[in-house]
């Protein structure tokens, strides 16, 4: 019978998956922040209202972890949908759309 | 000269759907052109569903390629479109007016058409997302519809 010892291997396994999660969880957040940015530069509107609803909402300390970046509007007439999607009468001026993909490049994992 | 453009390709792809749509670039024409006579004289409802495609709303080149275009290599990237189609959602006595299959079958339309008449080569369409908001004031029923384009530039 041959038994190996892999307490040091199950050991250093365990540390890289830590770090990987963590820098993982640090290129969400980078992403999310420079998607917020991007899509502050995309709108236009005088009173500031809907520029200052964005933001996130962190939940990777969830199961399943994930990172929420919107509109967070609370005033009685929210209108962010309306502006991304547009309506009959009313072009649409997306915001969200672009700034995701105009961020992808802010998403990288570190070694 | 609508088939000359991006939207000239999309128009086409839907027409040749057959599904009975019209489609307009950037904004429909006048209400009156898309209305029946407002009541009390007539019901107000549109006549037909109709599309608008609106394109160019993000454009983001790809990374360099051969070089990039200034050393004669080709330039690609991703076009981000909007294709919204009106529908009437219910009449005033609340009876439901709104096709349940026509945006599905858009999407079988689109998702995967490679624009033949396009003018640039377009690698794929592909629709991201769509999504269905309900216009209570106007009636209607407005699905919106994400489109990626990855194309030549």
């Amino acid at each position: 019978m041959i038994s190996v010892d892999d307490r040091d291997f199950q050991a250093a396994y365990k540390a890289w998956l830590d770090h990987v999660g963590k820098q993982t969880r640090a290129g969400l957040r980078r992403y999310a922040e420079a998607v917020v940015e991007a899509a502050r530069s995309h709108i236009h509107s005088e009173s500031g209202e809907l520029a200052g609803s964005l933001g996130i909402e962190d939940h990777l300390d969830q199961e399943p972890p994930s990172l929420e970046v919107g509109a967070f509007e609370s005033g009685p007439e929210p209108h962010a949908l309306e502006t991304e999607f547009g309506t009959s009468h009313e072009s649409p001026r997306p915001f969200m759309r672009p700034a995701l993909l105009e961020a992808e490049r802010a998403y990288k994992v570190d070694p | 000269m609508a088939n000359a453009t991006l939207y000239g390709a999309l128009k086409a792809v839907l027409e040749a759907a057959g599904l009975g749509i019209q489609v307009f670039h950037d904004a429909p024409p006048s209400k009156a052109a898309l209305r029946n006579v407002a009541p009390p004289d007539g019901d107000g409802l549109l006549k037909a569903p109709y599309c608008v495609v609106i394109d160019g709303l993000s454009l983001i080149a790809d990374p360099l390629e051969d070089g990039g275009p200034a050393q004669g290599g080709e330039m690609t990237g991703r076009e981000l479109l909007q294709l919204d189609l009106f529908q009437n959602w219910r009449d005033k006595d609340d009876k439901p007016l709104e096709s349940r299959t026509l945006p599905d079958a858009i999407t079988r339309a689109l998702h995967g058409a490679r624009l033949p008449a396009a003018p640039m080569r377009v690698y794929s369409l592909l629709q991201v997302n769509r999504i269905r908001i309900v216009e209570r004031d106007t009636r209607l029923v407005h699905h919106a519809y994400d489109l990626r384009v990855a194309r030549v530039i």
